[in-house]
């Protein structure tokens, strides 16, 4: 069975796209054959019009081409996307059928409208996982779809999606995408996925990003995400950011962060922030806290802080006797 | 005439020739010819029969007036609505009379209405003359020829009112006699989980949803059931949130009510295709513009049960929705909050909900009937010390097999460990907490009218989605209770039978719990196993496939024998009310995957209140 193709690209266009082959085929490192020349091609093109189209000639290779592509795909050394390109090709020829139909499936919605796939029909598995990452990466996809992608990488939560999921949450042109790779990254078991959080807090450009990476890092209750979680309670701009940020140093529980959230609920100009700090204070605890809560209860102007300040007291410990 | 009438019409023509008009003005006049007098009449006294008395006339001008009936539904099954078209068996228009008596030769006599003109319709005998006729509004007619006419008065609309003057000039255009009368239409009325249940109606996806709907069956009989082929309808399983059920109380009998969300999901025609046709009325409120919030589907608008609340009565319930009740906040549309706020009767009251990822009220309360207790009720609501106690006294090594591939938690360790008892901590505080207090005070409730089921909650998208199915969300068809199953237990608790749960046990000594034989991931027992070597394959041990073992006890009285231990299904059952029954039901791949629970994929239909009337209610 072959794959199904892309849309044919005429004209104009289509010249430009042959430039960019030509170029990235010539830029191409030297390897061991063919196939790892075109998948190492393929891999770089960011067309994905194009790159429906130039897989085909690896496609149309057939089962010959199997070994290499499973070699590139399972070598650690290998660059991620060359990887994927590879899994991916591996797939449309050895799983052609299955592949077709999962990509011609329309996803459902959730109750909140959001899309996702069904577990069955066709039945969803690992196996799909470098179709998924072919969806999300390189081919053509409505938003929509992708989003519905994403969410079946977070649910399968394999590892070995993470470095795509990272590569859309800095690159996807859909905020929505971005989001969702957000939530799929932090339920990721991968390790790596919070330095990707964590790039994703402390430079990307967009405060709804910015503060959805601070509270994926807070669930996943990596003690790596801390000192960049303090620096955003202490100098973010974007108020949701810095509320996401108390709240996961609270989730994260290391004591080491209640110094950065006594000043947040002392001083910080948001209700929200300090409301979070609170919180987050009385998980952790201590001689600190409890003096800032006390106050916070006291002396906070806006109701809401006072009655979480009253609430995480009740929660504490009972003080040291001497 | 004729197509209106009927026996009843005539009756009340027969009445009406007997009756003396009530004058309003008498003319100053010294002349012997006897007065004018005019006469305009209505079932003011909501009696349900026009018979002119002096309870009616007395009733005229105060409100409600004339209760006139919203026309709404569809007499004629021509899938229009019967006040938008001509409809030749129509049966909805409320009777009237107009009587006129000792006309002078020179008497001009005149209808005049006044109001919203746009709203009702005046027949006269078989013609409409005033108000919306032929698409323009009409506010006055001079009558000609007429002494004595049957009228019927009709509404395009809710919260209507008019007022219909009969006025009678002489030769010298002033005014000798006239009468006035008030048309008012009913609220929409919305049921609530006490009334009693008609019919359940519920999406057929197959075998997706077949255990769901074979238990919804057995639990409150087939024939109560309707099905509705979901593939027809794109997939869209969410029956509760597209529609919401109503009704609307007249003098002449209710009329059942399909409010149409604007949701406008691929189920968006249902209520049109199934539920709008001879006296079912339809409506919708609202204007989608792009895509309609998730607060403006039903699941998250409800009604409680009648209460009091500081001393003010609210025999019909109070209504509540999710909105986030800050300045600019997220609500339901305008259009459906104006609408239910002009409802006055079932006074609606907000719920902040926009902490939830879908939003709906019908995630974390419901009201159950409670026989035997004052109120005739009990709030469900889901709670974090409940919760927290089960998980805290269960062993971390108990298995949650059934959760392992969607929720990626194996064992109830795995829960203890993760953020989600952070999340849920800060979920109690922020938000149940508040809402447990707003309830009370809303609802004029007290700590013991409420009861608390456990219930986990997971941060998707930045707010709160069940984790654990929502228990809560469920479905009352009477003394009924249609649970989702939360599926906390593992398949094989107790195999060997000595009363003791299993979980993290290894029966057959291969060095792995025997939930972990599973080898296929597919949630059951794999064919052929003997786990616990009693001889028999364990798949014989759960022969209906309900993941409940075939011997023990049958805690749910549905003929099979459990031994299951679900904490979280005896926790509900222990502070269950009595008289009712769990039903636990696998919604687990049909609907919690997809965010929603039993209650967000049925809805059902009610009995109108027939023992108090809206119009019976003081100011």
């Amino acid at each position: 069975m072959t794959p199904h193709g892309g849309g044919t690209v005429r004209g104009p266009r289509a010249v430009s796209h042959v430039l960019t082959v030509l170029s990235l085929w010539i830029a191409a490192p030297a390897l061991a054959g063919p196939v790892d020349e075109r998948v190492a091609a393929l891999a770089e093109i960011a067309d994905g019009g194009l790159y429906v189209q130039e897989r085909e000639p690896l496609l149309a290779m057939g089962e010959a081409a199997l070994p290499d592509l499973e070699r590139i795909a399972g070598d650690p050394e290998t660059d991620w996307r060359v990887r994927a390109a590879a899994a991916a090709a591996r797939g449309w020829i050895a799983e052609g059928e299955r592949f077709e139909a999962f990509a011609a499936a329309e996803p459902g919605m959730t109750r909140a409208g959001l899309p996702r796939y069904a577990k069955g029909e066709p039945e969803v598995g690992l196996d799909l996982l470098p179709l998924l990452v072919e969806m999300l990466v390189w081919t053509e996809q409505d938003p929509l779809r992708k989003l519905a992608v994403v969410d079946l990488l977070r649910r399968l939560g394999d590892p070995s999606t993470v470095d795509a999921l990272g590569w859309a949450l800095a690159h996807d042109g859909s905020l929505a995408v971005r989001r969702a790779c957000v939530e799929a990254l932090e339920r990721a078991k991968d390790p790596r996925a919070t330095g990707l959080l964590l790039d994703a807090l402390q430079g990307d450009g967009l405060a709804e990003i910015r503060a959805a990476a601070a509270a994926a890092l807070g669930w996943r209750k990596d003690p790596a995400a801390l000192p960049a979680l303090l620096r955003a309670l202490a100098g973010e701009e974007d108020e949701n950011c810095r509320s996401r940020a108390a709240q996961s140093i609270g989730w994260i529980g290391d004591p080491a962060g209640d110094l950065s959230l006594v000043m947040a609920l002392r001083s910080d100009p948001s209700p929200r922030v300090r409301t979070q700090a609170a919180l987050a204070l009385g998980r952790l605890g201590g001689e600190r806290a409890r003096e800032a809560l006390y106050e916070a209860a006291t002396s906070d102007p806006d109701p809401e802080v006072v009655r979480h300040a009253k609430g995480a007291i009740e929660g504490l410990e009972p003080p040291a006797q001497d | 005439m004729g197509r209106l009438h009927g026996m009843w019409g005539l009756a009340a023509l027969l009445a009406l020739v007997l009756v003396v008009g009530c004058p309003t003005e008498e003319p100053d006049d010294d002349d012997a010819s006897p007065a004018s007098e005019a006469d305009l009449d209505a079932d003011t006294d909501q009696n349900g029969t026009l018979d002119a008395s002096d309870a009616e006339d007395a009733a005229e001008v105060d409100e409600p007036g004339a209760v006139v009936r919203v026309n709404v539904d569809d007499d004629n099954a021509d899938a229009t609505l019967d006040c938008d078209g001509a409809c030749a068996e129509e049966n909805d228009l409320a009777p009237g009379a107009l009587t006129l008596t000792d006309l002078g030769s020179g008497d001009t006599v005149v209808l005049w209405l006044d109001g919203d003109v746009d709203l009702v319709r005046i027949w006269l005998e078989d013609e409409p003359i005033l108000g919306l006729v032929d698409g323009v509004e009409v506010t006055d007619v001079e009558l000609e020829g007429v002494d004595v006419a049957d009228l019927w008065f009709e509404a395009m609309d809710f919260n209507v009112q008019a007022t219909l003057t009969l006025e009678v000039f002489g030769g010298d255009d002033e005014l000798v006699a006239d009468d006035e009368l008030l048309l008012s239409t009913p609220p929409f009325m919305m049921f609530n989980h006490l009334d009693p249940a008609r019919t359940l109606y519920v999406m057929n996806q197959n075998i997706s949803n077949a255990q769901m709907r074979n238990g919804i069956k057995e639990a409150v009989g087939e024939e109560n059931v309707v099905e509705f082929p979901v593939g027809q309808y794109g997939w869209d399983v969410w029956i509760q949130d597209e529609l919401e059920f109503g009704y609307q109380q007249t003098p002449y009998g209710p009329m059942d009510l399909v409010l149409d969300s604007i949701r406008n999901g691929t189920l968006d025609p249902l209520p049109e295709d199934h539920m709008l046709g001879p006296d079912f009325g339809w409506l919708t409120r609202g204007t989608p513009s792009g895509w309609a919030s998730s607060l403006d589907s039903f699941g998250n608008l409800e009604c409680t049960p009648p209460i009091t609340v500081d001393g003010v009565e609210h025999p019909f319930g109070r209504i509540y929705y999710g909105c986030k009740e800050t300045v600019g906040g997220d609500c339901v549309c305008d259009g459906l909050k104006e609408f239910l706020d002009a409802q006055e009767v079932q006074s609606p009251v907000k719920l902040d909900s926009t902490w939830l990822a879908v939003g709906h009220v019908d995630e974390f309360m419901v009201f159950v009937p409670d026989a035997g207790s004052d109120k005739g009720f009990k709030v469900i609501m889901s709670d974090w010390g409940v919760t927290r106690d089960i998980l805290e006294s269960l062993d971390p090594n108990f298995a949650l097999p059934r959760w392992e591939d969607d929720h990626h938690f194996l064992t109830v360790g795995e829960i203890l460990e993760s953020t989600v008892i952070a999340y849920n901590e800060d979920m109690d505080a922020m938000h149940l907490q508040p809402m447990h207090d707003k309830i009370k005070a809303e609802f004029g409730l007290t700590d013991d009218d409420i009861i608390l089921i456990p219930a986990l909650w997971e941060r998707v998208w930045g707010a709160a989605l069940a984790l654990a199915p929502g228990m809560a969300n469920l479905a009352v068809y009477d003394d009924q209770l249609l649970i989702a199953d939360p599926y906390f237990r593992t398949p094989d608790e107790d195999v060997n039978g000595d009363g003791q749960l299993n979980s993290g046990e290894d029966l057959d000594g291969d060095g792995e719990l025997d939930t972990d034989e599973d080898a296929n991931g597919n949630g059951e027992l794999d064919e052929g196993e003997d786990i616990n070597g009693n001889g028999v394959l364990d798949t014989e041990e759960d022969l209906n496939g309900n993941w409940l073992l075939d011997e023990g006890e049958d805690l749910n009285g549905n003929g099979l024998l459990n031994t299951f231990r679900d904490p979280f299904q005896l926790a509900f059952l222990d502070v269950m009310p009595d008289g009712l029954t769990a039903n636990f039901l696998d919604n687990w791949e049909g609907y919690h995957l997809w965010w929603g629970e039993v209650h967000c994929g049925t809805n059902i239909l009610r009995e109108p209140r027939s023992d108090l009337y809206w119009w019976e209610l003081g100011e």
